[in-house]
């Protein structure tokens, strides 16, 4: 009689929860079972008591045994199938703690070839993927997708022309090589009726950010000129629940909005018809610095996070934060480690990182995989920055090895990492850990509420 | 904040008093899908792919091995 490899123990009280993510199993016990425990993983004898833990057997932490685990080979190759374009860095709010400084500075808009050009290359690799697979691999799906995303705000007036030739040629490409293509975009919402009718026949899907109710929106998501966005915005969801358009809200929580967070679950039921929302907690970067706003205490989001979600609960909604997803076991955090992210820049430039989207951040010669040649009309890679990434694994992440939410946050954010420690493979500052362990603990313990007692 | 959660690390009260039967069990059904991780957005791509749902390299390794 063994234990599994990965067996975490999470103190609660005077009980114990069992965690063995490989095998989506948990177990609430008390002191004496994990004084066995201790004594089996010791390979001491444990007194004829191998009958009491047959519950843990059925779930997989006991064992007879079990194949090793297979080491980590980081993926060769970069051949995405989907690609985001930030089509400026310009923005018509002036967010107090947007990561891009975005609403500042007047700059440029991506030219139609650069565009073009990363869009040829996601459908080739798209189709080349699709054509590998044998019959029933599911070839019949054969979706490509093109994201639209900030930097700035996409649907600016000064970008819709690159923003619907894009689209438009996305499209008549993806038709010729039977491509099922998916668009979508992430925006502020803030846009006028005529952007918004054509985004609705254009878009399948929209990811909105509203910070919660009038004034948290208008304190913390203002327009340019410092005026209120908040109205604009809900002309913009009013007109999606009108179509039954599909789309999410997403809210940035700052440490002075934290304690409303029940609050803005409750708003959300009641403007949208969705049955998932989104809350994240600020990460300290971009403006943050001079507008002097801060992140929430890890403690608080937590607490106001649990409360949020019984919020919504009783509407059948639900509330996520994206460190807490219980529900998947992943090592790489991100697509940039592994399979390989591709975000095209208003210059041309490919990050592997949202938030890396100027030359002069720090992150940049970590994150700046690419730059569009205009004499090839191609996007050279630099292969050696890639592979660099695909490196940073959960199990190589020192700091990780012995947490229990090391699956499902991955080693978290890598670009955060970096902003903290100079260290993609250091999360040790960053305040996230605390905030994803204590959700990933009360998730198991809901969980448990509907397990077997033995 | 802690970050070590294996048998060793914990502290049993040597006088715990509970009894071995007392053991609640319950299985996570993970779901194919992809989910975002990350604080952008649920549509970015970064987290998924544009390939079918599957298990992610991971899991399937995971799963092999069990």
């Amino acid at each position: 009689m063994y234990l599994t490899k990965e067996l975490f123990v999470i103190p609660n009280g005077e009980k114990f929860i069992l965690y063995a993510p490989l095998k989506g199993a948990i177990a609430e016990v008390g002191g004496k079972t994990v004084q066995l425990l201790k004594r089996l993983k010791t390979g001491r004898d444990i007194g004829g008591l191998e009958t009491q833990l047959e519950p843990l057997r059925k779930v997989g932490i006991v064992t007879d045994g079990e194949t090793p685990i297979e080491s980590y080979i980081p993926r060769q190759g970069y051949n995405p199938t989907a690609v985001t374009l930030i089509p400026t860095l310009n923005c018509n709010l002036k967010c107090v703690y947007c990561y891009s400084n975005a609403g500042g500075e007047v700059g440029g808009v991506m030219d139609i070839e650069v565009a073009r050009s990363a869009l040829n290359f996601v459908i080739e690799n798209a189709s080349n993927y699709y054509n590998s697979l044998g019959s029933g691999q599911h070839s019949e799906i054969r979706k490509i997708g093109l994201v639209f995303h900030g930097g700035g705000e996409p649907f600016l007036p000064g970008n819709m022309d690159l923003v619907k030739d894009a689209v438009k040629y996305f499209k008549d490409r993806a038709a010729l090589f039977n491509l099922v293509p998916d668009v979508v975009a992430t925006t502020n919402g803030f846009m006028n009726h005529s952007t918004l009718e054509w985004v609705v026949k254009n878009f399948d899907d929209l990811n909105i950010s509203l910070d919660g109710p009038r004034d948290i929106q208008n304190r913390q998501r203002p327009t340019k000129l410092g005026g209120s966005s908040f109205d604009q915005v809900m002309n913009t969801i009013r007109y999606l629940e009108n179509l039954k358009f599909s789309y999410t809200l997403r809210a940035t929580i700052t440490k002075e909005s934290v304690s409303r967070m029940p609050e803005i679950a409750e708003f959300f039921s009641s403007i949208s018809s969705k049955n998932h929302f989104k809350m994240e907690p600020l990460f300290e970067c971009g403006r943050c610095k001079t507008t002097k706003t801060e992140a929430p205490d890890p403690k608080d989001f937590i607490r106001y996070m649990v409360e949020a979600k019984k919020v919504a609960e009783v509407s059948g909604r639900t509330i996520n934060y994206s460190g807490s997803i219980l529900d998947g076991i992943y090592d790489c955090f991100c697509s940039s480690l592994d399979k390989g992210f591709f975000c095209v820049l208003p210059d041309g430039t490919a990050t592997s990182c949202l938030e890396v989207c100027r030359e002069d951040d720090p992150r940049a010669e970590i994150f700046i995989i690419g730059k569009y040649d205009k004499s090839t009309k191609k996007f050279v890679f630099y292969q050696d920055r890639i592979q660099r990434l695909r490196t940073r694994n959960v199990d190589n992440i020192h700091s990780c090895k012995e947490c229990f939410a090391k699956y499902q946050c991955a080693g978290e954010c890598p670009s955060k990492c970096y902003m903290q420690t100079g260290d993609i493979f250091d999360p040790s500052a960053n305040g996230r850990c605390e905030m994803t362990q204590g959700l990933i603990k009360d998730a198991l313990l809901e969980k448990l509420k509907g397990g077997d007692k033995k | 904040m802690t970050t070590k959660f294996r048998l060793e690390d914990v502290n049993v009260p040597a006088s715990a008093s509970d009894t071995l039967v007392k053991i609640r069990t319950v299985r996570i059904d993970y779901s194919t899908k992809n989910q975002p991780r990350c604080d952008s957005g649920d549509h970015c791509y970064g987290c998924d792919s544009a390939e079918p749902k599957k298990p992610q390299r991971d899991i399937r390794v995971y799963a092999e091995a069990a």
